[in-house]
C-alpha cells in the first residue's frame, strides 16, 4: 500500500548549507494497516507526512502509494492524487471557518474532480455523531466536534490512506479517546490504512504497530 | 462545491470588508451608469432623426442652433419670424415638390413656464415622434376651424392642472412687454406623454394665434395705459401687428424715413431684407415710387410677401383715401388691442402716439404708393409716422411733424378707416375674430419633412432643399440633428468624456480597494489556502478561487451599482424631463452598459491577479505549520 525507499529530504539553511531532515531507507504500510508514528519533536514526523501526502517533495527516493510513485508526478498530479487517495487530519483541525460542517466535508470532495456527494457527506457526519450539527460553522462546534468534522472531511473521497498528525493533541483528554476510537473505527469501516502521529503513550499503546521515527530516520540518528 | 461558492463563502466570511469594498464598487458603477444612461438618452432623443418626425427646420436667418433649440426643443431665447407666404412655398409653392409635410410654428407666447406654440392640426396628424403617432390621453386634436382650440402636452397638463375643456390665456413673453393676452384658448385634448419636448408645449391653433393682436406687431403700448382709442389709430395698430417681428428699431427707422421722404422709406425697407425683397417683385407693376412704399409695408405692416394683392389694394386706397383705409381697418379688426387705442384723437397721449406710429407704418406703406400719386395721402402717412416718432421720442415732435405734413389728411384718412374697423374689432373680441390677412401673418419656423421619392429616405432631399432655402434671402433651413450633433460634439461629448473618465476612475479606485481588501486578507487566508491545497486543491484552483472572489465582489458591487444607478436615473428623470422635455425611465438602457459586465470582469481579474498569485505561490507546508 505504502512503500518508501531511499527517501531523503533536507531543508536549506539560511546560510546555504543543507540540513538533512529525512533519510529513510525503507518504510512500508500494508493495506488496512493502522500504525502509530512517534518521535521527539523536530525529528521530521510532519515532514514525513507532507512527503507522503505529496505536499512536499523529497530530494531523492520514491514514495509509492497504491502502486503509484508520487515523486514522479508533477505537482498538479500530486495534488490530484492527494485529493483522490489521501486523507489528512490536522492537529489543529483546519476546518475552514466560513463553511458549515457539511460544507467542509463537501469541500474535501470538490477538489477531487469527482463531484460532490452530499449524501455521503451527511452519512459521514452521522457516523462521527454530528447529524445535528451539519449546518453549524466550526466556530459553533466544540473542539471535539471540530475534529470529528475533520475526520469526516478526510475520509470524504474514500482515500486509501489517512494521515493523522497528532489529531488528539488539541482535544481535551475526555474526548481524546473518542477521537482515536472514531478514527480507528471509520478507517476500518472504510478500509483505509492509517498512519497516525501522536505524542501520547496512552494512544500509542492501543495500536498493534508503533514506529519511532528516530529508529529508521538516519538523518535524525546522525544528528 | 464550485469555485464560485467557495469564493462566495470567503467573501461572506469577511463580511464587513467585503461589503465595504463592494459598496465602493457599487458607487463607481452607479455613477458610470447614471452618466451613460442620462447622456445616452439625451443623446438619443436629440440626435435621433426619426424621433422628430421631420428633418428640416426653416426659420428666420440667424443662428441655426437658436432656430433648432427654439422650434424643436422650445428652449433658448425667441427668434425672428418669417413671412407666412414663405411657409406657403412649402405647401404649394416652389418648395412643395420636395416636401412631404410642412408644419408651421408660431412661437413667442408662454403659459406659466411652458411655451405656447401656434401651429396647425397637422402637427399631430401628419408628424410623428420616434415613429409613433401622437395619441391623446384625453380629448382630441384641435380642428383647423376651431380657432381657439388647443392641445397640451402631458407635462403641461400635469404641472398646470389644465385638462380637456379648460381654457387658458397665453401671455406674451417679451420681457418688459410681457403681459397676458386676453384671448382664451380651449384645451381640446391632452397628449399622452411622448418623452419629447412636446410634452412641455401648449399647442394652439395658429388661426387663433393670429387673432392675438400682439402677434401682428410689436407691443409697445401697455394695455393698461391705453385710455381712449382713436379710429385712425386702430389702423395703426393693425399695421403694428403685422410687423410683429420687427423690433422697435425697424419702426423707428421707418418712421423717420416717412417723415422726411418717401425714398427714405425705401431705405428702411431695405434694412428688412425679407419682406422688402419679396414685395419688390410684385411691386414692379406699380411705379418706381411704389418700390419704397412696398418696402415700408413689408417692414412695418406686412411682412408677408402678399405684395400682389396689396399693391392693388393700396393703389386703390391711394386714390381713394377711404378705400385704402378700409383694408387696414380689416386688419385692425383682427387685432384685439384696438379697443384700448381708440382715443387717438390727440397725439399728445402716449397711447395714441403708439397707435399713430403703427398706423403710420401700416398705412404708410399703402399710403406711400398712393401718396406718390396723391399728395394728400402722403401727408397723411407722414403725419402718422411723425406720430410714431413722437411716441418714441416726444409728443411735441410728433405734433410738429404732423403739422408739417398735414394733420387733416392723416386724421381724415385714419378716422374713416378707424370707425369702420373699430366696430369690427369689437365684434372680433366679443364674438368671432375674423381671419388675419395672409400678408400680415408670420411664422417662427416651419417643420419640414422632405419627400421620400421612390422609397428613398427623406434625408436624401434634405440637403438640396436646405441649400435652396439658405441661398434665398428670406430664411434659413437647418437640420436639427446636424445642429444638435454639432453642439454635442463640441460641448456635450467632451463633458461626457470628462464625466465618464471621472466615474471610470472611481470604478478603478474601487477595484484597487478590492485588491487591497483581498490582499490584506491573504495572510490570514494563506492558511486556508494551504488547507485547501492539503485537501487536494491545485495551485491553479486556489488561484482561481481568489480571482473568483475578486470578480464576485466586483460584479456584486457592480450589479448593485447598476441597479441603483438606474434607480437614480429614475429619480432624477422627472427633473430632466422638466428641464429638457427628454424623459428617461429607470428602465432605459444604453448599449454601452453591456460593456460594464465584461469591463468589471477584466478589472476584477487585473486587481485580483496580485492576491491570486500570492495564493498560487503559497508554500503549503510552511503555511500549514503556522497556526491561524
Amino acid at each position: 500500500m505504502l512503500q518508501i525507499s531511499e527517501l531523503r529530504k533536507s531543508f536549506r539553511e539560511p546560510d546555504g548549507s543543507k540540513l538533512p531532515i529525512l533519510n529513510i531507507k525503507a518504510f512500508e504500510l500494508a493495506e488496512g494497516d493502522q500504525v502509530v508514528l512517534m518521535g521527539r519533536s523536530g525529528c521530521g514526523k510532519t515532514t514525513l507526512l507532507h512527503v507522503i501526502a505529496g505536499i512536499s517533495r523529497p530530494d531523492t527516493g520514491s514514495v509509492r502509494i497504491d502502486g503509484c510513485d508520487i515523486t514522479q508526478l508533477s505537482e498538479a498530479g500530486r495534488d490530484r492524487f492527494r485529493a483522490d487517495k489521501i486523507g489528512y487530519v490536522f492537529q489543529t483541525f483546519n476546518l475552514l471557518p466560513g463553511f458549515s460542517a457539511l460544507e467542509n466535508v463537501l469541500l474535501g470532495m470538490s477538489f477531487a474532480g469527482k463531484g460532490t456527494d452530499a449524501s455521503r457527506a451527511r452519512d459521514l457526519l452521522e457516523r462521527v455523531g454530528l447529524q445535528h450539527r451539519m449546518s453549524h460553522r466550526p466556530g459553533m462546534l466544540s473542539v471535539g466536534e471540530q475534529q470529528r468534522v475533520a475526520v469526516a472531511r478526510a475520509l470524504a473521497n474514500r482515500p486509501k490512506l489517512l494521515l493523522a498528525d497528532e489529531p488528539t493533541a488539541n482535544v481535551d483528554s475526555a474526548h481524546q479517546q473518542q477521537i482515536v476510537d472514531l478514527i480507528r473505527q471509520t478507517c476500518r469501516e472504510e478500509e483505509v490504512a492509517l498512519l497516525m502521529v501522536t505524542h501520547t503513550p496512552e494512544v500509542a499503546e492501543q495500536f498493534d504497530r508503533v514506529e519511532r521515527l528516530e529508529d529508521f530516520n538516519q538523518a535524525v540518528a546522525v544528528a | 462545491m464550485s469555485l464560485w461558492k467557495i469564493a462566495w463563502r470567503s467573501i461572506q466570511q469577511r463580511g464587513l470588508a467585503s461589503s465595504l469594498t463592494g459598496i465602493s464598487m457599487a458607487l463607481g458603477v452607479m455613477l458610470v451608469v447614471a452618466v451613460l444612461v442620462i447622456h445616452g438618452a439625451i443623446n438619443q432623443s436629440f440626435l435621433n432623426n426619426e424621433g422628430l418626425g421631420y428633418n428640416l427646420v426653416v426659420g428666420a436667418k440667424g443662428g441655426r442652433l437658436d432656430l433648432v433649440l427654439n422650434s424643436v426643443y422650445y428652449l433658448a431665447r425667441p427668434i425672428e419670424n418669417i413671412p407666412y407666404t414663405y411657409y406657403q412655398e412649402f405647401i404649394d409653392g416652389r418648395f412643395a415638390p420636395t416636401v412631404q409635410t410642412a408644419v408651421p410654428l408660431c412661437l413667442g407666447d408662454t403659459y406659466e413656464e411652458f411655451r405656447v406654440i401656434g401651429t396647425t392640426p397637422e402637427f399631430f396628424d401628419k408628424l410623428d415622434y420616434g415613429g409613433k403617432q401622437y395619441k391623446f390621453a384625453s380629448g382630441r386634436n384641435f380642428k383647423a376651424e376651431e380657432t381657439f382650440g388647443a392641445v397640451i402636452g402631458a407635462t403641461v397638463a400635469r404641472d398646470t392642472g389644465l385638462a380637456t375643456g379648460d381654457t387658458f390665456q397665453p401671455s406674451h413673453s417679451g420681457g418688459p412687454e410681457a403681459h397676458v393676452h386676453e384671448e382664451q384658448f380651449t384645451v381640446m385634448g391632452v397628449l399622452e406623454p411622448t418623452g419629447t419636448p412636446n410634452d412641455r408645449g401648449l399647442f394652439i391653433n395658429m388661426e387663433g394665434f393670429y387673432l392675438i393682436p400682439e402677434h401682428k406687431s410689436e407691443d409697445e403700448v401697455p394695455p393698461t395705459d391705453a385710455p381712449a382709442p382713436h379710429d385712425d389709430h386702430e389702423h395703426d395698430e393693425h399695421a403694428d401687428h403685422g410687423h410683429t417681428d420687427h423690433g422697435p428699431e425697424g419702426e423707428h427707422a421707418g418712421h423717420e424715413h416717412h417723415d422726411e421722404h418717401a425714398d427714405e422709406h425705401k431705405h428702411a425697407g431695405g434694412d428688412h431684407d425679407h419682406e422688402g425683397e419679396l414685395k419688390d417683385e410684385p411691386d414692379v407693376e406699380g411705379a418706381s415710387d411704389d418700390g419704397p412704399g412696398d418696402d415700408d409695408e413689408s417692414e412695418h405692416a406686412e411682412k408677408d410677401a402678399v405684395a400682389p394683392d396689396e399693391p392693388e389694394k393700396t393703389a386703390t386706397a391711394d386714390t381713394d383715401a377711404e378705400q385704402g383705409a378700409s383694408e387696414p381697418a380689416e386688419k385692425a379688426e383682427s387685432d384685439g388691442e384696438d379697443e384700448d387705442h381708440h382715443s387717438d384723437g390727440e397725439h399728445g397721449e402716449e397711447d395714441k402716439h403708439a397707435d399713430h406710429d403703427h398706423a403710420g407704418e401700416g398705412e404708410g406703406h399703402a399710403g406711400d404708393h398712393e401718396h406718390d400719386k396723391a399728395g394728400e395721402h402722403e401727408h397723411a402717412h407722414q403725419h402718422e409716422h411723425a406720430h410714431g416718432e413722437e411716441h418714441e421720442h416726444a409728443d411735441e415732435h410728433g405734433h410738429e411733424h404732423g403739422d408739417e405734413h398735414g394733420h387733416e389728411h392723416g386724421h381724415g384718412h385714419g378716422h374713416e378707416h378707424g370707425d369702420e374697423h373699430g366696430h369690427e374689432h369689437a365684434h372680433g373680441h366679443d364674438h368671432a375674430h375674423e381671419p388675419v390677412p395672409i400678408e400680415q401673418r408670420e411664422v417662427t419656423a416651419v417643420l419640414v419633412l422632405t419627400a421620400s421619392i421612390g422609397g428613398a429616405p427623406p434625408e436624401l432631399l434634405a440637403p438640396g432643399l436646405m441649400k435652396q432655402v439658405n441661398e434665398g434671402p428670406v430664411a434659413q433651413a437647418a437640420q436639427p440633428i446636424r445642429e444638435m450633433s454639432t453642439l454635442f460634439t463640441t460641448f456635450v461629448d467632451p463633458l461626457r468624456i470628462v464625466l465618464l473618465s471621472l466615474t471610470v476612475l472611481i470604478v478603478i479606485v474601487a477595484g484597487i480597494g478590492i485588491l487591497v481588501s483581498i490582499y490584506n486578507s491573504m495572510s490570514e487566508r494563506r492558511h486556508e489556502i494551504a488547507v485547501m491545497r492539503a485537501l487536494g486543491a491545485g495551485r491553479r484552483t486556489v488561484m482561481l478561487i481568489v480571482l473568483a472572489e475578486s470578480i464576485l465582489l466586483s460584479l456584486a458591487g457592480g450589479l448593485a451599482g447598476w441597479a441603483v444607478g438606474h434607480g437614480l436615473v429614475g429619480l432624477v428623470s422627472p427633473w430632466i424631463a422638466d428641464q429638457t422635455g427628454v424623459s428617461i425611465g429607470a428602465a432605459q438602457f444604453v448599449g454601452y452598459e453591456l460593456v460594464i459586465i465584461p469591463g468589471l470582469i477584466v478589472l476584477a481579474t487585473i486587481v485580483g491577479y496580485l492576491p491570486a498569485m500570492a495564493a498560487y505561490r503559497t508554500d503549503v507546508a510552511k503555511a500549514l505549520s503556522t497556526t491561524p
